[in-house]
């Protein structure tokens, strides 16, 4: 699991309402090459929530995500680029768990995939 | 055309009532005993009552079509089977009245006795009588609403008879709840309030040309052409809910010609009230403000009162000519009315009811049940590898979906299969995931960022998503409330704009010998009580694994699995609830804040898009 997915996924089990973002419990994390596609950073960014995507990094040990982001460093920071780029899309955690902030519901990485089908009473 | 009864009748369709003072005069009498089961008929009276030398004439009313004395409500006189036995009269003055019933009590009539006291009559109230006399316009220039037109005689009445004969025999009659419609051009939904673009249907029947021909003549008019057609059919009282014609839907003005019967339309824009007469064989041009900002309505009743005549309904034939809007939205000067411009549709009770009904269901929609664990879940983990050997063609719906969403789009693959989407738009982020494990692995295989998810209940952050597509999913859906509750997600996870795809296997299949090895299984929404519509077919469909596959090794030991010596293959029986056409239109109905985009037939299957409103 690529923190992208991470940073688009959140706890559904029903009446949560602290479901964002999963903690992320790491056994075994790959790196996996992709190619650099900054357009694709700034496109992106946006989308994401920017804290819940550096405090999740910090939590695996990745540093170098700046607090804020400014126009500028999307439009010519190479070296946060990079960075960005590094931990979106090339870190993959490969077994381990996605734990619900509000329950503490653990849904486990095997293989790389979160298991994230809900038990009947958490539908 | 004046009905002289009705027009009576009209006149005294309040109630009669005893005077509250013993002994009170009034300038109306209660005469008992007259009628055909006393023996003095109302003409006996009527001239009994013209000899006595009164200062007025007198007019005898009798109690059927009056309000009923007594107390008792007209309509409970109604349902009595007994002819009523008395009548009321009423006098120019109380003297009159005064001397009459003292002449008819001392001398009855023809011999017979009457009898005879006071009454008083309470003419209806405003508000609630629907014979009170409102102030109708003749002309449209009478109502001061701008760009409304009434143009009588538009068609004469040899063309009025043959477009009602023509109409009749052309296409086929759709029955609303009190009215029936024909579509022609394209058809109107009425759970959109209007047409889908790319869906035409039967041509408008040529003996509207005689119509055509003239609208585009009539003054005003700025259609170019009209090109969808509606034809309504009118029973006496029944009416039209007020509306304004959806302006996203349909661009410009609205033609309505009136055949078989008279009506009155009433306009209404916030609390103004205004009132046109339509004449047999006019035509009725909404333009501009009529037509964008007053809402049109006719009342639901038999008769209307029209300074001071009465026409009663008979059935009325209305043609109505609308231009649909194929690009761009509405830019009128009316954004309180205008969907184009953020103005919410007024809900109908159609969606109410819908919506009130789905919000129930959902809840019990989540679990997962057997027929879904057994003939869906078990079936693709145990034939994964086999199955995604067969699946690799990119459809032709989802490559134009795809292709048509802008760089960068995040886009999610909600039942992703074998992941053969995951890549196939290299231009968008596509996230993905399905509930066979053993399929989404083979997504990890081949580079796929994927999770396992059940599509009830996806766990994606909503309303963040510039795509969704959900590819032959939902018909592995087994009950209704499963169905709506994964598109429900879907619509969710949009953002507002959001376009989502999803396909379905149609029951309408190409190929009639595949259906044929098809198990029927009773429908499960049968007999339900939900109040929803039982649509489409359930079947099991099997799945044959040759004995050649190593998944085929593994099916021995599921319990899904049956041997088939003679093929020499392993079936699995996979469960599919194929839709029938319009059915993903009914189900779209029932989610709030979703408009319906474009829904084709490719393949034997439907495919529907949709767009998140808000």
């Amino acid at each position: 699991m690529k923190l992208l997915t991470h940073n688009l996924l959140e706890c559904h089990i029903k009446g949560v309402t602290n479901k964002y973002p999963f903690l992320v419990e790491a056994q075994q994390v790959e790196q996996t090459e992709v190619d650099f596609n900054p357009d694709f950073l700034r496109r992106m960014y946006p989308k994401l929530d920017w804290k819940a995507f550096k405090d999740t990094a910090e939590g695996l040990k990745l540093e170098g995500l700046p607090d804020s982001v400014t126009e500028e460093m999307l439009k010519s920071d190479e070296a946060f680029l990079r960075a960005f780029h590094h931990i979106l899309l090339e870190v993959d955690v490969e077994e381990g768990a996605l734990i619900c902030p509000e329950t503490g519901r653990r849904f486990p990485i095997v293989k790389g995939i979160p298991n994230l089908l809900l038990n009947e009473d958490e539908c | 055309m004046v009905v002289a009864d009705t027009a009576q009748a009209a006149a005294w369709s309040g109630s009669w009532t005893r005077p509250k003072g013993e002994g009170e005069s009034t300038r109306y009498l209660f005469i008992g005993n007259v009628g055909p089961s006393s023996g003095v008929s109302v003409e006996e009276l009527r001239d009994r009552l013209g000899s006595l030398g009164l200062q007025a004439q007198a007019e005898v009313v009798p109690a059927s079509s009056a309000g009923a004395g007594k107390g008792k409500s007209s309509k409970s006189k109604n349902k009595s089977k007994k002819p009523p036995s008395h009548v009321f009269a009423a006098f120019g003055t109380p003297e009159d009245a005064q001397k009459a019933k003292g002449e008819l009590a001392r001398e009855g009539v023809g011999g017979k006795r009457l009898v005879l006291d006071y009454a008083l009559y309470c003419p209806p109230r405003a508000s609630a009588s629907k014979m009170v006399e409102e102030e109708v316009g003749l002309r449209a220039e009478d109502l001061g609403i701008e760009g409304l037109l009434l143009i009588k005689d538009f068609v004469t009445e040899e063309e009025e008879a043959s477009l009602l004969s023509g109409l009749d025999e052309a296409g086929e009659w759709k029955s609303l709840a009190r009215r029936r419609v024909k579509h022609f051009g394209f058809e109107f939904d009425y759970s959109i309030r209007g047409v889908h673009p790319d869906r035409e249907i039967v041509p408008f029947p040529t003996c509207v040309n005689v119509v055509t021909d003239r609208i585009s003549r009539v003054p005003g008019v700025t259609n170019e052409n009209f090109d969808q057609l509606t034809v309504n059919e009118y029973p006496p009282g029944v009416g039209l809910s007020p509306h304004v014609d959806t302006h996203s839907a349909f661009v410009n003005d609205i033609l309505s010609l009136s055949l078989g019967s008279t009506a009155i339309m009433e306009f209404r824009k916030g609390d103004d009230h205004r009132r046109l007469f339509l004449p047999r064989r006019a035509l009725l041009a909404m333009t501009g403000e009529s037509r964008f900002a007053w809402q049109h309505y006719i009342p639901h009743r038999k008769t209307d009162r029209v300074r001071g005549e009465v026409f009663k309904r008979t059935t009325r034939t209305s043609i109505t000519f609308r231009t649909v809007r194929r690009e761009g939205s509405c830019e009128c000067s009316f954004p309180e009315q205008c969907d184009s411009q953020g103005a919410a549709l007024p809900p109908t009770r159609m969606l109410e009811k819908a919506k009130a009904t789905a919000e129930a269901m959902l809840d019990t929609a989540r679990k997962f049940p057997a027929m879904e664990r057994d003939h869906v879940h078990g079936v693709y983990d145990s034939i994964a590898g086999h199955f995604s050997a067969t699946r690799f063609a990119i459809w032709p719906e989802v490559r134009r979906f795809l292709d048509a969403m802008p760089e960068h789009s995040i886009v999610a693959d909600i039942g992703c299969g074998n992941g053969k989407y995951l890549g196939a738009a290299k231009h968008c982020c596509v996230v993905g995931g399905d509930l066979s494990f053993e399929l989404v692995q083979l997504c990890r295989s081949r580079g796929h960022d994927v999770v396992q998810l059940d599509c009830v209940r996806p766990p994606y952050r909503k309303d963040l998503f510039d795509g969704v597509i959900s590819i032959a999913v939902l018909h592995h859906m087994s009950t209704f409330e499963r169905r709506l509750a994964a598109m429900t997600s879907i619509v969710k996870l949009l953002r507002p704009g959001g376009l989502a795809l999803i396909t379905v296997w149609a029951l309408e299949q190409e190929e009639a010998k595949k259906v044929k090895k098809w198990k029927e299984l009773e429908h499960a929404d049968a007999g339900n009580d939900k109040g929803v519509a039982v649509l489409g077919k359930d079947y099991l469909v099997p799945w044959n694994v040759p004995f050649h596959r190593p998944e085929a090794a593994k099916a021995g030991k599921a319990e899904s699995g049956k041997i088939d010596e003679m093929k020499g293959t392993v079936v699995f029986e996979r469960f599919y609830h194929v839709f029938q056409e319009g059915e993903l239109e009914y189900l779209v109905n029932y989610i709030p804040d979703v408009s319906i985009v474009r829904c084709v037939y490719d393949r034997s299957n439907w495919c529907i898009t949709v767009q998140r409103d808000r």
